[in-house]
């Protein structure tokens, strides 16, 4: 599979690729507010595994995963390896220590390393977090045609530049990924270099300036296109047809996350004292769950 | 090679979920290598929760009761929740009662309802299935005295009693401080049957104006007592007796007792008692001012002893309180707590009472016995087959953390019999009825140095 096929939905089932780019759009901006909202370690872990469970049902590729399973694990992992390390709230309990704070300078101007138990599933919870929007944020990328959220875009009356913009940043993602490979070759073979990850490491600063030069030469072509085009002088556009099952099952969402944001925030609020005693079972459920 | 990179990668992925999983869930790695046995007796993580400072005076609380027809431990905590754990320390159920800190507990005669009181801005008072953990019915002590969230003023049930037809008696209660320093105080006892039906309400159509910790009822002599423990004794206060003694079937007083304090105090308070013995004659009960006195069922002193007397050192007035007070059948039973300040428990002493942290034994007719003194604060005690199992917390003047733990003493001579240590303060003990186990609950608390010392956690101790 090519650097270019590897961020294009292509090969994604067919379900997905039919789904409307509004759909999916408004399912990632719900999850969006969800993953802000809930709090709750397991709860984000269900959230995280249900984006899992869609890439698994749109058949995504090996290589795909790969690249998924790459992405995911530097988030999370780094994430609480680093809130591990320098995990500052209380209350903090060590589970190991890296550097004692006797050590000779090291121990007197870090004032001790620790590995710290709350630090680790903070990390988790921070990692959690965006580890489900990357995943859920590829979804939509490998399953969409970028012309399918161009029109979701306009028919919720954004403007047709900002939403252009939108659509062409992410139609790039995969050309940008294919050309950064060939400038790497080009650096390659001109440097006489054998194939392998430590050559790919040399050549990496040198690739900003040639990369940024295609850049510009194909976003002079794509300005020139789009205004022969006349593409922002059309009218608006009817509405698209949006599946009554897709409005349904967004409609839910948005009931459900709308209930979810209610109850964080009474719950907030009756920590700051407007509580109300009806409530009650609100505020047991967002503890317990949210 | 590049399928191996990749499922190489997605092996990884998967991995790391499954450790997402174990982390995310309640028992996270660390904790579940901490429930090992470890020789002794077995460690059960009970969640997290804020570590407080280790001088402040009030302190993450547990609540612990051994139930002997399933041989198991009940458990109440600060996070709200509801366990029982078998002996080897495996949960056999656990509710989540919500916001609340669970406060006070009892257990049905029958051992099939456990009773549960919280504290929270509804202040429950849980009836809960002791087989599965449903709760069966509640009541929220906000009805009877109130509730005032925007002071964080809210209502607990502090304390429950049952009889021997399983009606419960608790005390609702809620403490508020005004703007300007001063102090309300909110409370009501309130009367159960075991479905929940009302029976009373002590006082039928008011609040008491005083802070009441503590109630015990007697099926012999069919009474309730209240002990009262405000700050201070103000002009206006309706409610200023030390006790108070309800008809337990109708709600309707009998009589208060006004014990008269001693200097330096200008009340007389009582924290942890006072407690009738079995058969309903006496009524043991220690003051904050470091007397312990034995009643008669009728409130009569019959004998008093200074278990700690004030002294002054240095312009400073000292003393322990004293807090627990049984009329058990070894004897009479009173405890001490740490040194405190007069003018304020914050401040430093120059020196510890000689009888803080102490247990004082004296025969029925008022003759000592013995003396045992712990080297922090017995913060509970249970009792089994002339035993007696003591929660050792903390000494906020010595801090001496080698002192937490459970101690187990022969009630005949006060022998100590075993001590099993924890690192952080024990809060709450329980002893099996053949008294061959112990199990308690440590708290985690912040040394003055900023060190976090100890977990929040179940200990099970086998003799």
């Amino acid at each position: 599979m090519s650097v270019r096929q590897l961020w294009e939905g292509c090969d994604a089932a067919v379900w997905a690729r039919k789904l409307d780019g509004r759909t999916k759009l408004l399912i990632l901006f719900l999850v969006a507010v969800l993953a802000i909202v809930v709090d709750n370690p397991r709860t984000l872990f269900l959230l995280f595994t249900a984006t899992l469970l869609l890439h698994l049902s749109a058949r995504t590729s090996i290589y795909k995963w790969q690249v998924l399973a790459i992405l995911l694990l530097l988030g999370l992992w780094g994430s609480m390896f680093s809130q591990a390390l320098f995990f500052a709230q209380t209350p903090r309990t060590p589970l190991f220590v890296i550097i004692e704070p006797t050590m000779p300078v090291l121990g007197q101007i870090t004032g001790g390393l620790y590995i710290y138990r709350e630090g680790v599933i903070y990390g988790a919870v921070q990692g959690l977090r965006s580890a489900m929007m990357l995943s859920l944020g590829l979804f939509v990328c490998w399953t969409s045609d970028p012309r399918q959220l161009l029109k979701a875009l306009i028919t919720w009356r954004l403007s047709p530049q900002i939403a252009f913009m939108l659509v062409t940043a992410i139609r790039f993602l995969p050309v940008l990924a294919a050309e950064a490979g060939e400038v790497i070759i080009a650096l390659r073979l001109r440097s006489d270099t054998r194939v392998g990850r430590k050559s790919i490491i040399r050549h990496l600063p040198y690739i900003a300036k040639p990369l940024l030069a295609r850049c510009l030469r194909r976003a002079q072509t794509l300005a020139l296109s789009v205004v022969s085009r006349g593409f922002f002088l059309a009218t608006a556009r009817k509405d698209e047809f949006w599946h009554t099952k897709e409005k349904f099952v967004c409609c839910l969402l948005i009931i459900f996350t709308i209930g979810i944001t209610f109850s964080k925030i009474v719950y907030l609020l009756s920590e700051q004292g407007l509580y109300f005693g009806n409530l009650r079972i609100v505020y047991d459920w967002t503890k317990l769950y949210l | 090679m590049s399928k191996i990179k990749s499922i190489i990668a997605i092996v990884i992925l998967i991995i790391s979920w499954c450790l997402m999983f174990w982390i995310t869930g309640n028992r996270t790695p660390w904790q579940a290598f901490s429930s090992t046995d470890k020789g002794d007796g077995v460690s059960v993580f009970l969640g997290d929760i804020p570590s407080e400072n280790y001088d402040r005076m009030g302190f993450t609380k547990g609540l612990i009761e051994y139930i002997v027809s399933k041989n198991a431990w009940l458990v109440g905590t600060d996070r709200g929740e509801l366990f029982l754990f078998d002996n080897s320390g495996k949960q056999i159920w656990k509710r989540s009662l919500g916001i609340g800190k669970l406060v006070s507990l009892c257990v049905s005669h029958d051992e099939k309802i456990t009773f549960v009181g919280e504290q929270s801005p509804a202040g429950n008072l849980y009836a809960i299935d002791l087989d599965g953990g449903d709760i069966l019915w509640k009541f929220a002590a906000e009805k009877v005295v109130g509730v005032e969230p925007d002071k964080r003023s809210y209502p607990s049930i502090v304390h429950i009693c049952i009889d021997k037809d399983d009606n419960v008696y608790a005390n609702a209660y809620r403490f508020v401080t005004a703007k300007d320093g001063g102090r309300g105080y909110n409370g009501k006892a309130v009367a159960f049957n075991k479905n929940g039906e009302q029976l009373w309400q002590f006082p039928e159509s008011e609040n008491i104006d005083s802070w009441i910790n503590w109630c015990d009822v007697n099926d012999n002599n069919d009474k309730v007592v209240l002990s009262t423990s405000a700050y201070e004794i103000r002009p206006d206060m309706k409610y200023r007796d030390t006790m108070y003694l309800i008809d337990k079937k109708t709600g309707q007083l009998i009589n208060s007792i006004e014990v008269p304090p001693v200097a330096p105090f200008e009340n007389t308070v009582m924290r942890g008692s006072p407690n009738f013995s079995e058969d309903g004659e006496f009524l043991a009960a220690a003051c904050s001012d470091g007397r312990g006195m034995l009643f008669d069922a009728a409130g009569k002193v019959l004998w008093q002893r200074e278990l700690s007397k004030p002294a002054q050192i240095d312009n400073v007035w000292i003393n322990a309180s004293g807090r627990d007070g049984f009329a058990a059948e070894a004897g009479v039973i009173f405890t001490t707590i740490n040194t405190f300040n007069r003018e304020n428990w914050q401040l430093p002493t120059p020196v510890e009472h000689p009888s803080n942290n102490s247990m004082f034994v004296f025969n029925y007719d008022g003759t000592f016995k013995y003396k045992y003194r712990a080297l922090g604060t017995m913060e509970q005690i249970d009792f089994s087959n002339n035993m007696a199992a003591c929660a050792v917390g903390r000494n906020v003047r010595t801090h001496n953390y080698a002192a937490h733990g459970a101690v187990v003493l022969d009630l005949n001579d006060g022998t100590e019999l075993n001590f099993f240590h924890t690192e952080g303060p024990l809060q709450a003990v329980a002893i099996s009825s053949n008294g061959k186990k112990i199990a308690g609950i440590e708290a985690p608390a912040v040394t003055p140095e900023g060190k976090i010392i100890g977990a929040y956690r179940l200990h099970i101790w086998q003799r």
